[in-house]
């Protein structure tokens, strides 16, 4: 009686064996680094419609974070700043403003929302998902730097998402908040170098309260 | 009989077996809080048949665990290949779209943004809402320029930082996408131009004609500047005629001020100090009664008892139909509507026939001659220890000490002195019974506390809609409605919906309504929100209106209209309103006074007269009695505006038309209430179609409810629902489509509120979806050997006193024996949040459940579902009964059950800290905060429903459906049709109604767990501020839940229980404190404090006895401290 399955199918179980431990690792790595928000979200550099370059702003003219995003200390947004915070200095401005210029054309968006009254759409860079409730506030009182999440902003020509945003990203620094805590005077300071400062905020007498961050569900979620 | 501490035929060690309450006081408690009973369907059957009703208890309703959907048919097993193919496709999409990033978000800034205004951080304007003759300053919660909720505003007397459950929900109106938005024409689409230009040839040509044939038909108008643009219109139509199209309008209350003080002339009821309070058919606590809201707060004060010594109000209720008021109700006499008047000539004479001295009758008015009248036994008990405590309160000597004290400079307690009586009166009882309570008010010096007079110098008069339907025939030819729907409100007899299409009519409204599909002319008006305006409060507290968004849709308001009609130019809402106030204060107006008032929402500083008027005309009264006396016969039909709709304005408000009815808890429909003994005698059912008709009225067909608590031979029928909305694309308002049925058109002008009539068995039954028939607390006896424990717990004022510690004496359960099956929670957090109800002063007005509503983006989701059991209310408001008369608890003839007295437990999750649902979850999606709450996490919850199986306060609600896409899962099916524009015009629905939505909370998709949070995002947002301010903890008092702040009585208070000092922790410690459920160990952050009732003593004492008596000649022993009888009371419920 010829055999139903032919000999070299004897192989097949070790080949399998060998074979489908590595699939499943495979599949595992895949999700695992593929599908993480550190490969799928961090870098995230969306065009705007207007190129302001941070770099050029906050870096080398060294304005201070909250010039524009002014509400960081009081809401749960850092706001985008409103036509008019542009306007304050570009509102006659020569060298985006003058025709034929190097520059000419930049804030040609900026310009016509600031005419016609209508929105300048800025492209969100740093999006959390809608049922997580960061609040900036809490954050900044607590002294943890713009740095720290956003990273050198003031390095950046067009803005890009520097950390992944993730819940096991916020929970690290929830869990564990002193390394990226600083001084409550140095929160905007780009420059500040943790490691070299060796600052330990139980010892800061400027602060009124320890830092005592949230790790329940409804620290975030309501 | 004495089988349940019987295990295997055995007695069961006494270990097992529940411990006893202890003294007497506490057994009373115990039994009486096991004989309350919420669903005709899960009324205690008599203790031999007990266990034999197995489906007495219904911890979900039929139904609950399918699917339907009855529009396409599709069955449970295509539901389910659809939803694996969709679970394919998922799996598809994902391989391909996961490494794409989510769409593209934009931000968009201000051009330059408004002073003050922070982004993401909510606004808060005063403003004020009025219904009736009742105004409530509110502040309103505005997030980016959208107004999402109301709150009240404490500076305004109407309000005192609480809201009715109307301004709860007026907001839903704001963005209701069925509301007109747009001029129509003869039912076609139109323009302002258009709509002017036809207006101002009609207007001049009325003009011309000094208005001869024209009619208004206006609402109860509190707005100062409207009623000067009514004088105005007089003014430039002098001959034309001003009519009432407002049912909330106090007619009858009104009538009798101008018999006894003149035109113009108006009362209200003041309850501060209030130590007996009678209420003859006046639902005072209800949101209908004109400054509901302002009273239910005095009542609240006259009821909150600490210690057994604390005074407490006496309330007497004398009413046919169940109401708020009579379920606080401390003596309540079921008697017909027609036999209200009756009891107060009964009472009027028992106080006046010269028994008490100190009770002066008013000159000319004597009650010899009142007619003779014969009330029942039980009525007439109650009528005379009213008489007598009134007359007691006239001589109280608590008033003369107080007075005395405050002389001395002492300042007054937290409890008021307790010494003053009132008698109120509902607007549905005819106007010689407010007459009496006149009287009766004046003769036991009530007249200028309990009800205050004023002259309301720019009231203006109006004619009834009878008038108006007369002079329609005649010599009307042109009605001007604003903001008033009399072709649904006009009655049976009056014809007004063939008579207005005949005439030419205009209609200005939110709605294309019953009057606006009909009218030549529909002109779309604002909402309040997006309005100017001002309202005087019966008070004389002014407030002004301001707009909180541009109008949504092309709209103006009425104001502006208004000042169009009185003067052919339209300007601007709040350039009206400024000029009507600068001409009234003249040159001491000034801006920063104006934004002072705006920013206060109360006008302050503007003169006012002292206008007390003199009350004369005594002796017209009887004369007034016996003329309007019309004894009913038979069969008495009753009409009562709708608890929740009013009188049908909210008929397209999803929230209201959801809302359970106070009292029966029938969502979206209204019904025939009929006393359970009437019924058995008329042999129909709940469900069941029955024909009433009214003598000298029309007819209606509706389903019967059989509801206890109501009178003998009486029908109750609400009116509001049946209400039709017409968009401007033909299509009908989606909210009002079905729901209920119109009275209206049953009513006559002669029996408008009360009348005879019959009830006639119909053909068929219509299913209603009631909310207490499930989801019961209380697990029948027979499935464990407890001894049933009970849910609500009250005393009587001397129980109280003889035992203030009766709670803990009731306790059934052994602490020892308590142990967790779990290891609870660790709870480190420096703040334990807890809250605490007070049962005795929750008078079950349900604003809680709309503001939760609101505040917690809560979907509504229809009609079919609710009877499915699938509400997703955070808070259910329990209502309980319990048989008056002992004999009748336990008799199968539901002719005995008709008497019943009501408690009122509002339930919702209580954050066990021991929490059975965390236990269940496979996915940890409800998981304990650290600080004591009990988290729900959306985005981990798949959906197993475990929790809620397990949830013994059955809080827990499931998202069956995305409810949010549409009302029924048959509008979805319009989502998914091809035609384009008909899409489109869903999806800028979809936009308005989610501008509604509060940023703050997470709206919940389909497949989610959902209940009471304790409003974590307005703990979260006080936590912030502190912690940025550099604070550990949060003030006490800083964090208000929604249905806190709303409550008017304040019978809601939360905080953290580990402060001492917190209000919380105050009321926590008082001895009438309870956790409901506490031997399942869940330690419930809730807690609930007993109610009091406050009987007479000489009515008590009769009670008590005929208790006594009948647990005596049952055999059912009362069980003494000291007596081990667990077998004698261990089987009796």
């Amino acid at each position: 009686m010829p055999a139903i399955f032919p000999r070299w199918t004897n192989t097949l179980p070790v080949v399998l064996g060998l074979i489908a431990p590595i699939l499943g690792a495979g599949a595992i790595f895949t999700v695992w680094y593929w599908f993480s928000p550190q490969y799928t979200d961090v870098g995230y550099q969306p065009a705007q419609p207007v190129p302001y370059s941070h770099k050029l702003h906050a870096g080398e003219m060294g304005m201070d974070c909250r010039y524009c995003h002014n509400t960081v200390e009081y809401a749960a947004v850092a706001a985008i700043p409103p036509t008019q915070t542009c306007m304050n200095c570009h509102d006659g401005l020569v060298r985006t403003t003058n025709p034929g210029g190097p520059y000419e054309g930049r804030i040609a968006n900026l310009k016509k929302s600031w005419e016609t009254g209508e929105a300048v759409e800025w492209v969100r860079v740093h999006m959390l998902p809608d049922y997580a409730y960061f609040n900036h506030s809490p954050h900044v009182a607590a002294g943890v730097g713009c740095a720290s999440c956003h990273g050198r902003v003031d390095q950046m020509v067009v803005v890009s998402q520097d950390q992944p945003l993730s819940m096991g990203w916020c929970l690290d620094c929830h869990r564990n908040p002193k390394p990226n805590l600083r001084p409550l005077d140095q929160v905007t300071n780009m420059n500040w170098d943790t490691d070299a400062e060796n600052y330990d905020p139980d010892r800061d007498p400027e602060r009124k309260r320890k830092v005592n961050p949230p790790v329940h569900c409804s620290g975030c979620h309501r | 009989m004495k089988k349940l501490n019987v295990v295997n035929g055995k007695a069961a060690p006494q270990r097992l077996g529940p411990i006893q309450p202890q003294g007497e006081v506490a057994n009373r408690v115990v039994q009486r809080g096991s004989q309350f009973w919420r669903s005709l369907h899960g009324r205690s059957e008599s203790p031999q048949e007990k266990d034999a009703h197995a489906d007495t208890w219904k911890e979900f309703p039929d139904g609950a665990e399918e699917l339907e959907i009855p529009a396409d048919g599709v069955s449970r097993r295509n539901f389910f290949g659809l939803i694996g193919s969709g679970a394919a496709l998922a799996g598809v999409s994902m391989t391909t779209t996961g490494c794409i990033r989510k769409p593209q978000e934009n931000i968009l800034p201000y051009k330059t943004r408004p002073e003050d205004l922070i982004p993401g951080k909510p606004m808060f304007y005063a403003s004020a809402f009025s219904i009736g003759g009742s105004v409530e300053g509110v502040v309103v919660e505005s997030h980016d320029g959208r107004p999402i909720k109301l709150e009240g505003n404490a500076n305004h007397s109407g309000s005192g930082g609480a809201t009715s459950l109307y301004a709860q929900s007026s907001v839903l109106d704001l963005y209701d996408p069925d509301r007109s938005r747009m001029p129509m024409k003869d039912g076609e689409i139109s323009d302002w131009s258009a709509a002017r230009a036809d207006l101002t040839k009609l207007l001049d040509a009325k003009n011309k004609a000094k208005g001869a044939g024209l009619a208004f038909v206006v609402r109860d108008m509190p707005s100062p500047t409207n009623r000067s643009l009514l004088a105005g219109m007089k003014q430039r139509y002098p001959q034309a005629r001003f009519f009432d199209g407002d049912p909330m309008r106090n007619t009858q209350s009104m009538a009798v001020a101008e018999m006894l003080a003149g035109d113009g002339a108006r009362f209200r009821y003041s309850l501060e100090g209030a130590k007996v309070i009678a209420s003859f058919d006046a639902d005072f606590l209800g949101a209908n009664f004109q400054d509901g809201n302002r009273l239910s707060r005095e009542w609240s004060g006259t009821r909150q008892v600490v210690g057994p010594t604390d005074p407490m109000s006496r309330l007497y209720v004398f009413e046919p139909h169940l109401s708020n008021t009579g379920m606080m109700a401390d003596h309540r006499a079921r008697i017909r509507g027609s036999q209200v008047g009756d009891a107060l000539i009964a009472l009027a004479k028992a106080l006046m026939g010269g028994k008490y001295d100190a009770v002066k009758a008013p000159p000319g008015f004597s009650v010899d001659a009142l007619p003779a009248v014969q009330l029942d036994e039980g009525t007439q008990a109650v009528v005379d220890v009213l008489a007598q405590d009134l007359a007691e309160a006239v001589e109280n000597d608590r008033c003369k000490e107080a007075a005395a004290a405050a002389a001395a400079g002492a300042k007054p307690s937290r409890y008021r002195p307790l010494c003053k009586s009132a008698v109120m009166v509902g607007e549905r009882q005819p106007m010689w019974v407010h007459a009496l309570a006149a009287a009766i008010n004046s003769a036991v010096r009530n007249t200028g506390t309990m009800v205050r007079w004023r002259f309301d110098r720019s009231a203006v008069p109006l004619e009834t809609l009878s008038a108006l339907s007369e002079g329609l025939g005649k010599d009307i030819d042109t009605v001007i409605c604003v903001d008033t729907n009399p072709a649904y409100d006009g009655l049976s007899d009056q014809g007004l919906t063939e008579k207005l299409t005949a005439a030419t009519t205009i209609h200005l409204g939110l709605y294309r309504d019953e009057t606006g599909a009909l009218a030549n002319w529909h002109l779309p008006i604002s909402h309040f929100l997006e309005a100017w305006g001002d309202a005087e409060s019966s008070d004389g507290t002014m407030a002004i209106v301001q707009p909180l968004i541009e109008p949504l849709h092309d709209t103006y308001s009425d104001t502006e209209l208004l000042h169009l009609f009185a003067t052919a130019k339209l300007d601007r809402g709040s350039a009206v309103l400024k000029q009507y106030w600068k001409g009234q204060l003249g040159p001491s107006f000034s801006d920063k006074m104006w934004r002072r008032w705006l920013h206060d929402g109360v006008v302050a500083g503007a003169p006012r007269e002292v206008n007390i008027p003199p009350l004369a005309n005594w002796e017209k009264i009887a004369p007034a009695v016996t003329e309007g006396r019309k004894p009913v016969e038979g069969m008495e039909i009753n009409f009562h505006i709708d608890p929740t709709l009013a009188d049908g304005r909210y008929g397209n408000n999803a929230w209201l038309q959801e809302l359970p009815h106070p009292v029966s808890k029938l969502a979206w429909d209204n019904a025939a209430y009929i006393a359970p003994g009437t019924a058995e005698k008329l042999g129909v059912s709940t469900e069941d179609l029955v024909t009433v008709t009214v003598t000298g009225g029309g007819s209606m067909e509706l389903p019967v409810f059989i509801m206890p608590g109501q009178a003998n031979d009486t029908v109750s029928i609400n009116i509001g629902s049946g209400r039709k909305v017409v968009r401007w694309d033909g299509d009908e308002g989606v909210v009002s489509k079905g729901a209920g049925f119109n009275a209206n058109v049953a009513r006559s002008s002669s029996a408008a509120w009360i009348g005879a009539g019959s009830v006639a068995k119909a053909t068929g039954k219509y299913a209603l979806a009631n909310t207490q028939d499930y989801g019961s607390l209380k697990p029948p006896a027979y499935l464990n050997n407890f001894k049933e424990r009970p849910i609500v717990l009250e005393a009587t004022a001397e129980e109280f006193s003889a035992e203030p510690n009766f709670v803990e004496k009731a306790n059934l359960m052994d602490e020892e024996r308590l142990r967790h099956l779990w290891e609870p929670p660790k709870l480190t957090g420096k703040q334990q949040w807890g809250m605490s109800v007070d049962l005795n002063t929750c008078t079950g007005c349900l604003s809680c459940v709309i503001a939760c509503q609101a505040e917690n983006n809560i979907a509504v989701v229809g009609k079919e579902q609710v009877i499915n059991g699938r509400e997703l209310h955070w808070i259910r408001l329990d209502r309980y009964y319990r048989a008056v008369n002992p004999e009748t608890r336990y008799n199968e003839s539901w002719e005995n059950i008709d008497d019943v007295e009501a408690a009122l437990q509002p339930m919702f999750c209580q954050h066990c800290e021991s929490a059975p649902c965390e236990s269940v979850c496979p996915v940890a999606a409800t998981v304990h905060s650290p600080e004591g709450l009990n988290d729900m996490v959306y985005n981990r919850c798949i959906g197993t429903r475990y929790c809620s199986n397990n949830c013994p306060y059955k809080v827990r609600r499931f998202n069956f459906f995305n409810h949010n896409l549409g009302l029924r899962p048959g509008d979805w099916k319009i989502y998914r049709q091809d035609d384009k524009a008909r899409k489109e015009l869903q999806r800028e629905d979809a936009w308005l109604r989610q501008m509604q939505k509060n940023p703050d909370v997470t709206v919940r998709f389909r497949g989610i767990m959902e209940k009471c949070t304790y409003c974590v995002q307005r703990i979260n947002a006080q936590k912030i501020e502190a912690h940025v301010a550099g604070k550990e903890v949060v003030e006490d008092g800083k964090i208000l839940t929604a249905c806190q702040q709303v409550c008017p009585t304040g019978a809601m208070v939360f905080g953290d229980i580990h402060d001492p000092d917190s209000a919380v922790s105050k009321a926590k410690r008082s001895p009438r404190n309870y956790a409901v459920l506490r031997d399942l160990n869940t330690q419930p952050r809730t807690t609930y404090l007993a109610r009091i009732r406050n009987p007479h003593p000489t009515l008590g004492a009769i009670r008590k006895k005929a208790e006594q008596d009948f647990a005596a000649s049952i055999g059912e022993t009362p069980a003494s401290s000291d007596a081990p009888a667990a077998e004698q009371t261990g089987e009796h419920h």
